[in-house]
């Protein structure tokens, strides 16, 4: 029985040894920053390898559950894995003013990312409720501690309300577990898969209970309303430096998990939850929208946007398998506008600091063309305009959304897109129609958030245009 | 099974004072105006938590339980509670919100509701009654759980340095 | 012993704990309220594993998972706590300035 197959291991225990082979060095040698990047860069660039050889290999086959099926190595877990090393090494790169300024608690900051990155892949490589949920505190524990890494009085608040919040969630999460195996009598998904396939459960109370409350533990992780309390005071509070990362990891993490719980075991009962689903998602798409219009923080407008986004995201899980391809497309290229957008805000308040008021950028157009292009796109992006990722991405999930049956669902977001463009263009409309207040000189930024922003604008554009290299990729991208 | 049934075996009546009182300790642990009460109600809640897996035949969690929690967990608690010098005594004001009653409507709700739809899943179904030992216990994490044992040590390395980053006073200031 | 004693007893220790998560305000008596969450999951964990009866043991396996997850999370849990206090005096989670729940 090949059982072990260290390829679906491979991408955790690349970053994992970085992680610790970097807190080792730094206790021994104490080296300069310039030292843990390396560390890092390899370490994230050999799991990054190692995802897409997992992708090359282990998509398309069949019998893929490895460890007494703990780990699934499909197309599903390797593109989770390219995802998840690409943002995560995006946003070192845009975060590394952050770094250097955190001095000696640099090296843990860069330990702390690694791992975060581990518990992500892991995330969209679980095949067991029981490493699911390990998966899930491993990043949910690291991405505590981020938030509140500067230890200043919004970052330390931010950490706690995470940290609340998010055991809180935890805790619910597990309830849902609890239920789903006591209906199921294992934890094991594809067990689950098989088992709610052939039974019929005449009193299915306890697995639609479970199913709920996994929807509503997993719903707070990715910051879909009415569970999404936390998302503006993190977002705002956290260091510019590490909160794309947070905010992208977070949702590309969740979606990952709640994609594959909802269409693999539990697809059975996909009548009974896509309708929750579909409230849930229009809730979060309205609610978003409308408190993102009210704010003068562009941290707190972001993560009322990213509300919204979340709805969306959910939208094309109501169609079940068929809508894990437009999960998957919007999911990923929006966790690069998310990151590339925060690089910007690191370049124009600080990597360090937490607020970002909206009145800062007024006239940035003058005193950084390329971080108000970068930002600018970003904005059309999210907003949904043709020829950005955004454009393509919305218009896959509101297929999927149609193909299911919600109408209703695709009208309301499609209100709510438009009522959005306001708060996209207003930031536009602030960055180049305002003059600079007062004597603002032109802005330097690092060569980090540069080539963040760069880096991710390309992606945006390119992909936006021409999306179906990535669409073609997404068709082998599916759970086992 | 009709009530008289069931509380004829002797487990049952064990079972039912144990769980009266660990809801007991559990309403004084979220309503006691004293912080220091609060965790050390918490300890009767887990000590019955851990009878009650001792009657469910799982020893080894009943000790991890004794062990972890009621060694360890409460008095980490303990010692955050004296660290940030909580208000020990009573001192109402400052330990609950006022929205006491739409709190109580919530978890009445999310009990009504979790409690209906999950009993209505099963009849008068027993538990049968087996002891899993500490070996098999051990050999099950070493084989078919090796890979959650693994990851679970780096949930206990991010909170390891994650604790040291967060609190600790920097040497460098 | 029937499954259903278990589960009444887990759902009541569950909502007596969401009922502290909310009413509580200082951040200490959050997280025991927390814990008793989790200890109701590990109640219906264990009861479920010796109802369903499997060769692999998951219930009790993922309660020991659970009860060590959950003391990583007190240790960051009180790190932060003492954070919180060292920056402002206070363990009570709406003196916060921002608190908005």
């Amino acid at each position: 029985m090949s059982n072990i197959d260290f390829l679906a291991l491979g991408p955790e225990i690349a970053v994992t040894a970085a992680a610790v082979l970097l807190l080792m060095i730094e206790v021994a040698r104490k080296p300069s920053a310039r030292v843990w990047g390396w560390i890092a860069g390899i370490g994230i660039a050999a799991a990054l390898g190692l995802s897409i050889a997992g992708w090359v290999l282990g998509r398309g086959t069949d019998a893929n559950l490895y460890f007494s099926d703990m780990l699934a190595l499909d197309g599903f877990s390797a593109f989770g894995g390219i995802v998840v090393f690409t943002l995560t090494g995006i946003g070192l790169i845009a975060g590394w003013g952050l770094v250097t300024s955190l001095r000696r608690r640099g090296a843990e900051f860069v330990a702390l990312v690694l791992i975060a990155a581990a518990g992500m892949h892991l995330m969209a490589a679980s095949a067991n409720l029981i490493m699911l949920f390990i998966a899930l505190e491993v990043a949910s524990i690291s991405f505590y501690v981020l938030a509140g890494i500067t230890r200043n009085r919004a970052a330390d608040e931010a950490a706690l309300k995470y940290f609340l919040l998010g055991a809180f969630a935890s805790a619910v999460f597990l309830y849902g577990i609890a239920l789903v195996f006591a209906a199921t009598g294992t934890l094991s998904m594809a067990g689950q898969e098989s088992f709610l396939g052939e039974t019929i459960l005449l009193r299915p109370g306890v697995l639609l209970a479970g199913i709920a409350l996994l929807i509503v533990g997993l719903g707070f992780k990715v910051s879909a309303a009415p569970f999404h309390v936390w998302a503006p005071d993190v977002y705002q509070g956290a260091p510019s430096g590490v909160t794309g990362f947070l905010a992208a990891g977070a949702k590309v993490g969740g979606f990952a998990a709640l994609a594959r719980v909802l269409t693999v075991p539990l697809d059975a009962y996909l009548d009974d939850w896509a309708p929750a689903v579909a409230v849930v998602a229009v809730a979060s798409v309205v609610v978003g929208t409308l408190l993102a219009i009210a704010q003068d923080d562009i941290k707190r407008m972001l993560a009322y946007s990213s509300v919204a986004h979340a709805g969306f995201i959910l939208l094309a899980l109501t169609a079940g398998d068929a809508g894990v391809e437009a999960v998957w497309f919007y999911v990923s290229t929006y966790a690069l506008q998310v990151v590339g957008a925060f690089a910007v805000v690191a370049a124009v308040s600080g990597p360090d600091t937490g607020a970002s008021p909206l009145d800062s950028y007024a006239g940035l157009g003058k005193r950084s063309p390329m971080m108000a292009a970068g930002l600018g796109l970003m904005m059309i992006a999210m907003g949904g305009i043709p020829m950005t990722t955004g454009f393509v991405g919305k218009l896959g999930v509101f297929r999927a959304a149609i193909d299911a049956g919600y109408l209703w669902a695709v009208v309301t977001a499609l209100v709510a897109t438009v009522a959005g463009l306001f708060f996209y263009l207003r930031v536009i409309v602030r960055m180049y129609m305002d003059a600079p207040g007062g004597d603002a000189p032109a802005l330097e930024v690092g060569r980090g958030p540069a080539w963040a922003v760069g880096i991710t604008s390309a992606a945006t554009i390119v992909l936006g245009i021409a999306p179906w290299p990535l669409l073609n990729m997404l068709r082998d991208a599916l759970p086992f | 099974m009709s009530f008289t049934d069931w509380i004829t075996d002797a487990r049952n009546v064990v079972f039912l004072v144990i769980a009266l009182v660990m809801v007991g300790a559990a309403v004084v642990v979220v309503a006691t105006r004293n912080v220091v009460h609060a965790a050390l109600t918490l300890v009767v809640a887990l000590a019955g938590s851990a009878a009650l897996f001792v009657m469910l035949g799982a020893e080894f969690v009943a000790w991890t339980v004794v062990l972890v929690y009621i060694g360890a967990v409460v008095v980490l608690f303990l010692f955050g509670i004296m660290i940030t010098r909580a208000p020990i005594g009573r001192d109402s004001v400052r330990l609950d919100h006022v929205r006491r009653w739409p709190a109580a409507l919530i978890a009445a709700s999310v009990f009504g509701v979790m409690a209906w739809s999950t009993t209505a899943a099963f009849g008068g179904e027993e538990i049968s009654d087996g002891v899993l030992k500490a070996e098999n216990i051990g050999d099950l994490l070493f084989s078919r759980y090796v890979i959650p044992f693994e990851a679970v040590s780096f949930v206990l390395l991010a909170a390891l340095v994650g604790g040291i980053v967060l609190a600790r006073k920097d040497p460098d200031r | 012993m029937i499954v259903n004693q278990f589960l009444v007893l887990g759902a009541l220790l569950f909502s007596i704990g969401v009922y502290g998560v909310l009413v509580r305000r200082n951040a200490v008596l959050v997280l025991l309220s927390i814990e008793l969450m989790l200890a109701a999951v590990n109640i219906n964990l264990v009861a479920f594993g010796a109802f369903v009866d499997d060769a692999a043991a998951a219930g009790q396996v993922f309660a020991l998972f659970v009860i060590t997850v959950a003391a990583a999370e007190v240790g960051i849990g009180l790190a932060i706590v003492v954070l919180i206090f060292r920056n402002r005096s206070s363990a009570n989670v709406d003196e916060l300035d921002l608190m908005k729940w």
